[in-house]
């Protein structure tokens, strides 16, 4: 199988994340509830996962990561943890359904919402924040790179943005985290950034998390278990346990630990050059293909690894069964939960196919999927599919 | 030449429902297999049961019998 679905979850993870996973399931018991050496193990595991999330998106008090289930998880709690009724927030069109759906829930409880609209091309409006701002304006709260087109935001004119006006700025980091350079302190933005672990940190399912700039007050959702202060009524307010009731996933946040310190050891600059430039060479050898149709920016390289695209008039689902059942090839079709930016691009009712890739994808894969596109094209068209370029073998 | 044929299309709402005609199927070896979610039946993401029409009777009485839930059956050209 040629795996390019690497936004949705990259299934070659580095050596050593799943020996981290085995020897945690194995080997430790329930962080922060004992002091018996298993128990221990199980904590330090942890907090060494912690120390190595900091140090990655520049955070210098490891307490001031969370650890969640996903990203989606990690977006509900800093959403319904910092905005109150009456709250005005701006998000955008580019937004994953992880923010849409808390922001539509919170509208519904009386948050106000607007969004930065992006254009038949998918670019946003760069003058609607300025537009759409209002003096009970709270929060923005957008994407790193749209998971559709792969586009990055202008965070750093965003957060210029919400520092001229006192806004919090939480970043939906799903599809940056670990190819995005981040610095919370260094740069002083954002306040608060969501991360998954199963993407570009190459770590295991089920994890994810949040990292909060110091005086960020983050209300807990969940409130429980913590292995301390048992006595007490309410959840402890420290960082983490504030926003981690229950047990966490300790033999997937092991996992996690390896897959980031992976990311450290190799930078994000070289892995975000590496997946990307295999991204840029299917990009330039299908572009001349009459029949297909590309969605985003771009103009600039290296940018996050994601293609997106349609041939034809083709459904989006049957060009990727087709993808499947004839080449072994893995990608998504449909509406890649991007309902806002689908409705600007015009791509609702035939969805689109997204081809993504990580670091350990290689040219040959990548070569094969330029192949089968062509002689798709060309079959599902009954033209041919533009002119095999130099170097195509 | 890629040539549209009829299928009957069997839509889900959502994962598990699929996961469970499959595993059915398999056990009553009725045919058939998993696919994206056609655009055409709904815009969205999911899976869906693809089969030859004449087997719509076999797959809809099976599905009776062990409660799977459906959004719709389809007969198209995909």
């Amino acid at each position: 199988m040629i795996y390019l679905d690497n936004a949705a979850t990259t299934l070659v993870k580095p050596d050593g994340v799943a020996g981290a996973v085995t020897a945690a399931l194995t080997g430790q018991g329930s962080s922060g509830r004992g002091a018996y050496p298993a128990a221990l193990a199980a904590s330090r595991s942890i907090f060494h996962t912690r120390e190595t999330l900091a140090a990655l998106l520049g955070v210098s008090d490891p307490a001031r990561i969370c650890f969640s289930a996903n990203v989606t998880e990690a977006l509900n709690l800093a959403l319904n943890g910092t905005l109150r009724p009456g709250d005005h927030v701006i998000s955008t069109d580019w937004e994953h359904n992880s923010v849409l759906r808390p922001l539509y829930r919170l509208s519904g409880q009386g948050v106000k919402l607007d969004f930065v609209p992006a254009d038949v091309n998918g670019r946003l409006d760069p003058d609607a924040w300025e537009r759409l701002l209002r003096k009970e304006t709270r929060a923005v709260v957008c994407t790193q790179a749209s998971n559709l087109t792969g586009d990055q935001m202008d965070l750093n004119a965003v957060a210029a943005f919400c520092r001229r006006h006192g806004l919090l700025l939480i970043v939906d980091g799903a599809q940056g985290a670990g190819l995005l350079p981040v610095n919370l302190e260094g740069r002083g933005w954002p306040d608060i950034y969501c991360f998954t672990g199963h993407k570009a940190l190459y770590g295991p399912q089920g994890t994810g998390g949040l990292a909060i700039q110091p005086g960020v007050d983050i209300r807990p959702w969940n409130v429980g278990g913590s292995g301390v202060d048992s006595y007490n009524e309410q959840q402890p307010q420290a960082y983490p346990v504030r926003l981690e009731a229950g047990t966490l996933n300790g033999p997937g946040l092991a996992g996690l630990g390896a897959g980031a310190r992976y990311v450290i050891e190799q930078t994000p600059r070289r892995l975000l050059a590496r997946a990307s430039q295999l991204a840029q060479l299917f990009y330039q050898q299908l572009r001349p293909v009459a029949a297909l149709r590309f969605y985003g920016d771009f103009s600039h390289w290296p940018r996050v690894p994601v293609v997106a695209l349609n041939l034809a008039g083709f459904d989006s689902s049957l060009v990727a069964d087709l993808l499947s059942s004839r080449y072994d090839i893995a990608v998504r079709s449909g509406s890649h939960c991007a309902p806002r930016l689908h409705q600007a691009l015009g791509t609702v009712s035939q969805g689109a196919l997204r081809f993504s890739w990580s670091s350990f994808n290689t040219e040959a894969e990548t070569w094969q999927a330029v192949r089968a596109l062509r002689e798709l094209a060309a079959d599902l068209t009954g033209q041919t599919g533009g002119c095999p370029a130099a170097g195509d073998t | 030449m890629y040539q549209p044929a009829l299928h009957l299309i069997i839509a889900f709402g959502e994962t598990t429902a699929a996961l469970k005609m499959e595993a059915c199927c398999q056990q009553e070896e009725l045919p058939g297999r998993l696919i994206p979610l056609p655009q055409q039946i709904r815009a969205g993401c999911g899976l869906a049961w693809a089969a030859g029409p004449e087997a719509e009777t076999a797959l809809t009485e099976m599905m009776e019998r062990q409660q799977i839930s459906t959004q719709g059956i389809y007969t198209l050209y995909y």
